[in-house]
């Protein structure tokens, strides 16, 4: 077949998936390293196909599968997310003994995402939208010594079928409607029903980013999955999402219709009720929860502006996010693997107890709050810009007065490790805070690309456009 | 096409009043169920409406069905794990999550 080649970042992943079902338990015996090993390094070849593909585009399957600049990105992050995952485990985590089905569920997610991001009609769409999420309900309840994450684990699993099924039923719709299910929808005149349909996709998709008032799930989830599972949802599935959206939106015409008031309401309310409920939260992974439906409602920004900038922008955004909330999680692996507590105040004294992994968690929560030279801070610039073409330059202005007020928050993690004085009790020693090499390789790469990405955005939007 | 809609958004409406109120995980999963099914109504109604040949709806309904399978696989592992640990599959007795 023609431009096969543009398939090879999804294929690898379908190969990894295949050869895990039966060898999964590589992963867990004398030779787990070598195992894990070998599937990182599928994962630099994925990567570095994909990269060289920058550029192309493609149509296969009678327009099923779309490759084009957002696939492409979109590839990029899940890619780097999931490798970056697998290096920090190289030298076991929390369920050394399940590592092989975890991996399995991990990687299976990834190529649901990466699915949804190529998704060129609407059955295609919801195929990679469940492929995503289905392995997440198990991963979600994966610390199996913990009654809550199986509680967790439920609470997400029926809020999020919910959310599916008002989602299958508006592209069931969007079809009835407009006669095809080809994407974007060619939709004419326009009707009610159809406005109906994509207000329920929206549902569907709001959801899944978290956005309030559909964030419900986000905390709970975050507080008691692993680490790793928070990180990836908080980034994965979001970014092939918003690719996904962008080319549903793109038959709507831009900047006029029900759902643009919709997607600003969408956007105003997580930005503001994730920041104000951040601030209450003791929990540092709660913290982090919630300002991650702060960062999904800047996203939505993007979506909003529904114009070009707007949309490469909400796919900026998550990727420039992502890397800072990758790293914080990342933190947060190390104080959960040292025995530390889970309280923000329990990092007080990092600075002094390990004082590189402290570093590295400023320059994540730096990126976070959106200071020039850190890759937040385009993510955001992004959408502010696209917002302000859109003349909707009060939306960057709430926007700007939004992460300025993030500052409260993600400061007073700062605060802790570096003015307070450290509780004598268990917690992390050495400079690391962590004995794993793989864990330190993984801190380091994370910090490099938030720094790399801040000084030099334009290698990502290049990758778009 | 108004018919159909107007029977299959009555079975979401009561899949998602069901899954709202009702208090056993099991009733809940059921509930979901009724909603996913609402839309396979629409998807296989509207296939006939428009390319009878060419069946896009009745495959999407199928893929639909098969993905709902699955879905309720994982769910009910998911509750017979709650069930082991809480010893009840009441929903408001699983609450030891501040959120």
């Amino acid at each position: 077949m023609h431009g096969v080649e543009l398939l090879i970042p999804k294929l690898v992943l379908v190969a990894l998936v295949l050869a895990m079902l039966p060898a999964s338990f590589m992963l867990e015996g004398r030779r787990r390293r070598t195992a894990l090993a070998v599937v990182a390094l599928f994962l630099v070849a994925a990567l570095a196909a994909d990269i060289s593909l920058v550029g192309s585009s493609g149509r296969f399957w009678a327009d099923s599968i779309v490759v084009d600049g957002s696939t492409i990105f979109a590839d990029l992050v899940i890619l780097v997310l999931v490798l970056v995952l697998v290096v920090s485990r190289l030298d076991g985590g929390a369920h050394e003994k399940e590592e092989g089905d975890f991996l399995l569920l991990l990687l299976l997610s990834a190529l649901g995402a990466s699915v949804l991001a190529s998704a060129g009609n609407l059955l295609v769409l919801f195929l990679g939208l469940e492929i995503t999420i289905i392995p997440t309900y198990a991963l979600v309840a994966f610390r199996t010594e913990e009654d809550r994450s199986y509680e967790a684990g439920l609470k997400y699993f029926v809020l999020s079928v919910m959310a599916t099924a008002l989602l299958l039923y508006g592209l069931s719709l969007v079809y009835g409607t407009t006669g095809s299910v080809l994407l974007p929808p060619v939709v004419g005149e326009g009707s009610p029903l159809l406005y109906a349909g994509l207000v329920l996709v929206l549902v569907g998709f709001s959801f899944k980013l978290a956005v309030l008032p559909f964030h419900q799930w986000m905390p709970d989830v975050f507080e008691v999955s692993p680490p790793e599972v928070a990180s990836f949802l908080a980034v994965g599935p979001k970014v092939a999402a918003v690719a996904v959206l962008v080319r549903l939106l793109a038959g709507f015409p831009a900047g006029e219709g029900p759902w643009v008031p919709a997607l600003i309401f969408l956007a105003v309310a997580s930005m503001v009720g994730g920041n104000l409920m951040a601030f209450r939260q003791e929990n540092l992974r709660r913290m982090l929860a919630y300002s991650a439906v702060a960062h999904g409602g800047y996203a939505v920004i993007g979506l909003a502006a529904g114009n070009a900038a707007g949309s490469d922008g909400a796919l900026l955004y998550f990727a420039a996010y992502g890397v800072g909330a990758l790293g914080a999680f990342l933190v947060v692996a190390v104080l959960e693997r040292g025995g530390e507590g889970a309280l923000i105040q329990d990092m007080a004294g990092l600075a002094r107890r390990a004082p590189l992994l402290a570093g590295a968690m400023t320059v994540f929560l730096v990126s976070l709050i959106g200071i020039p030279l850190f890759s937040g801070f385009w993510g955001k610039l992004s959408v502010f810009w696209a917002a302000v073409q859109a003349d909707m330059a009060w939306l960057a202005v709430i926007g700007t007065l939004n992460s300025a007020a993030a500052l409260g928050y993600y400061g007073n993690v700062l605060r802790q490790m570096y003015m307070e004085e450290a509780v004598p009790g268990p917690g992390v020693t050495g400079k690391w805070g962590t004995r794993e090499n793989g864990m330190r390789m993984a801190l380091v790469v994370v910090v490099v690309m938030t720094m790399a990405v801040g000084l030099a955005p334009g290698l990502l939007l290049d990758i778009i456009g | 096409m108004t018919g159909v809609v107007f029977v299959t958004s009555l079975l979401l409406a009561l899949g998602a009043y069901g899954a709202l109120t009702r208090r056993n995980a099991v009733a809940v999963v059921i509930s979901l169920e009724i909603m996913m099914n609402a839309a396979n109504l629409n998807l296989v109604a509207f296939s006939r409406l428009h390319t009878p040949e060419l069946m896009t709806g009745q495959v999407f309904a199928l893929l639909a069905i098969a993905v709902g399978a699955c879905e309720a696989a994982v769910g009910l592992a998911l509750i017979l794990a709650v069930y082991r640990r809480y010893g009840t599959t009441d929903l408001d007795r699983i609450n030891l999550l501040r959120g």
